[in-house]
């Protein structure tokens, strides 16, 4: 295999706020290629936004990047001077959010938002890119592009929006999309069409995309591989195929089987107690108040990460000889409710 | 699948009877509120409803499911049509005769956090319709008694504010509230939408259990397609103020016969299934101010597009009405 896109290592960032220091992020390693679309799934409060937004250093006070390293072509980005960030965004790496219509300035035309896009990156002038802009229109799907052009953001619906601001995340030819809850809000018809146009994009521009998501439907249709993030830890990765189909994490599993599913309507089997408070996380593993397969071992150390076929990797002791050792749970599991 | 246990006498009513409701909001304009338009949000609604069952109202954003839930409460005045509850009709009542059939049908809202007075504690919040509705009994006792009933301590939660609750804990003092007068039916507009998917497992696994013990009837919203699967007897798909198909919901999932019920199915993506039979719709819903002619739904139709122009005029000048065929009810010129 080629060496990667994006390698990043032993990531930890924290927020330092007055209850305490918030550990979002805790020590997570993984690895982009080029041209490789990666699911990063997880419930709020799982660190799957602030590990992405991480990789851009796009973390403001009072998080901070407390170690670890982020490589991109090999060069560390949490070394990177100003002008070499500015650079990497947009350029190399861009990025897009929930909300779309949040994400445009409703006081500027969509046209004028892509021009300056555009010319915030290359050297082009104002004609050129405004024809640009209409080919970046035309491309993500937005009928009629050279009169949508002259249009404010609240004439464009929720999806036109995102595919508006879609485009401009393209007008850097970016090598990595980092799409965060891209088709959260929308509705289901339009989601779809939003769906395909990143599997289109992607296709076309062999572009790698992340996208962070907690919806497991949304990661099946797009993703080749998927990070299964719990409370700031990477609790398992692996081929998508794999992660559905043969789930090695307890919590995986249990997620599964608590999402409601077309083609399962039979139970589904809820997981009990809510995610811990990232401010006084549980020992050892975070999982363990919650899985049904923790023994006392679980609350001790943190789990090792276990390799499987595939590249699949389990942070869990049940595949461990201590595990098997240790003696069960010797009382009744008590479970915070809700 | 749920069986419906029924007594005769309940197979005979309805619970609730919903006539040709409409929701029309007026757009006024100038000086003297001239009345100039009106918002269709929920344009000639019929169906019945029948006790013990999980009705849910499906659709996309804007096509009138919560007008029409918050109608059926009389939480708005209907431009027209009426409610039925038990051969009771909702609009000829008021005062207090009107009160007492709300005590029947209670709500569940969508945003847990915000339906809850933040300056009350969690024992307050569930009295208040006990007392307001005058409960015989202890209220005290009836209020640890529906807290333990949604899985909340009454001992640790009884005098704590919602901002000190999760939002599952919120939806959980929601749903006891809801249930405290005993109600038959529950109107639940998008009650697990802001939750995280492990929280909205185990609120669709509390509702499911509390409709088993109570025989509680649903209304279900929701844009969610997958929870409607697993909680849902019957669905009625929205379109644009109206209902476009309505049908047990195995039949609506698996032969779904509504060009629009088929793609809004085909839209939901799943784990673990490929999506080779994709219809994507083109373009968003239209402005209920100024809905098409003909069918509402012709503009993105997939199947008008492939008609025959004879055929596909008619979809563009006659409106369909929504008519039975077997087990199904369906808006349609061309289906089944």
């Amino acid at each position: 295999m080629s060496a990667p896109l994006l390698e990043v290592r032993d990531l930890v960032t924290q927020f330092h706020t007055d209850e305490g220091v918030v550990s979002a992020v805790d020590g997570i390693s993984y690895e982009v290629h080029a041209g490789e679309t990666v699911g990063v799934v997880g419930e709020s409060g799982s660190g799957k936004s602030v590990s992405v937004r991480s990789i851009v250093r796009l973390i403001s006070s009072p998080g901070k990047i407390e170690r670890g390293e982020v490589r991109w072509k090999g060069k560390n980005v949490l070394e990177m001077t100003p002008r070499e960030l500015r650079q990497l965004r947009g350029n190399e790496i861009a990025m897009i959010f929930q909300e779309p219509r949040e994400a445009l300035d409703p006081a500027y035309t969509v046209g004028y938002q892509i021009v300056e896009a555009i010319q915030a990156h290359r050297d082009v002038p104002n004609g050129e890119a405004r024809e640009e802009a209409i080919e970046l229109l035309a491309e993500v799907g937005i009928p009629n592009p050279s009169e949508a052009i002259s249009r404010y953001p609240h004439e464009y619906s929720g999806g036109m929006a995102q595919r508006a601001l879609v485009a401009m995340a393209l007008a850097g030819e970016p090598e990595l999309l980092i799409a965060d809850e891209p088709t959260t809000g929308l509705d289901v018809t339009i989601q779809a069409q939003v769906l395909e146009l990143f599997a289109r994009l992607q296709r076309d521009r062999e572009m790698a995309l992340i996208l962070i998501t907690h919806n497991l439907g949304v990661v099946s249709e797009l993703c080749e591989r998927v990070i299964v993030m719990y409370a700031g830890r990477i609790a398992e990765r692996g081929p998508l195929d794999r992660i559905v189909e043969e789930p090695k994490h307890p919590y995986t599993q249990t997620f599964l089987e608590s999402v409601p599913r077309l083609d399962n309507p039979g139970a589904i089997d809820p997981i009990e107690g809510t995610p811990p408070n990232l401010s006084d996380p549980p020992s050892g593993c975070r999982f363990h108040p919650r899985c049904p397969e923790a023994k006392p071992i679980c609350r001790e150390q943190q789990p090792p990460e276990i390799t499987f076929e595939d590249d699949q990797m389990a942070a869990c002791y049940v595949y461990t000889d201590s595990y098997h050792r240790s003696p069960a749970e010797p009382t009744t599991k008590h479970y915070e409710d809700d | 699948m749920k069986t419906i246990e029924t007594t005769a006498d309940e197979t005979e009513q309805p619970v609730l009877q919903v006539r040709n409701l409409k929701k029309y909001y007026p757009i006024t304009s100038g000086l003297l509120n001239r009345h100039v338009g009106d918002v269709r949000a929920v344009d000639g609604v019929s169906f019945d409803l029948h006790a013990g069952e999980t009705l849910a109202i499906v659709g996309e954003s804007g096509c009138g499911k919560s007008t029409l839930a918050e109608t059926l409460l009389r939480l708005h005045e209907p431009t027209e049509g009426d409610v039925v509850y038990r051969g009771q009709s909702l609009a000829e009542l008021s005062g207090t005769a009107l009160q007492r059939i709300r005590r029947e049908i209670q709500m569940i809202f969508q945003d847990p956090t915000a339906s809850l007075n933040d300056r009350m504690s969690v024992g307050r919040i569930v009295a208040e319709p006990l007392r307001i509705h005058g409960w015989d009994g202890d209220v005290d006792e009836r209020v640890a008694e529906l807290l333990e009933e949604v899985g909340l301590s009454p001992g640790d939660h009884h005098d704590r504010f919602p901002h000190e609750l999760s939002g599952g804990q919120c939806q959980r003092v929601g749903i006891a509230r809801a249930l405290a007068l005993n109600p038959s039916v529950l109107v639940a507009d998008e009650p697990v939408s802001a939750l995280d998917v492990s929280i909205q497992a185990q609120i669709l696994a509390l509702l499911d259990a509390l409709q088993d013990e109570y025989g509680l009837t649903y209304v279900f919203v929701s844009h969610n397609m997958s929870v409607v699967r697993h909680i849902a007897d019957r669905v009625a798909v929205m379109y644009l103020g109206r209902i476009v198909e309505l049908a047990d919901v195995e039949t609506i999932f698996e032969d779904p016969q509504h060009p629009y019920t088929e793609s809004l199915l085909s839209s939901v993506p799943d784990v673990g299934t490929e999506r080779t039979d994709r219809i994507t719709l083109h373009g968003s819903p239209p402005d209920p101010i100024d809905p098409p002619e003909g069918c509402n739904f012709h503009p993105r139709c997939p199947l008008a597009r492939e008609l025959a122009e004879d055929d596909r005029a008619k979809c563009e000048t006659e409106d369909p009405a929504l008519v039975s065929h077997d087990a199904r009810d369906i808006a349609c010129h061309f289906r089944p």
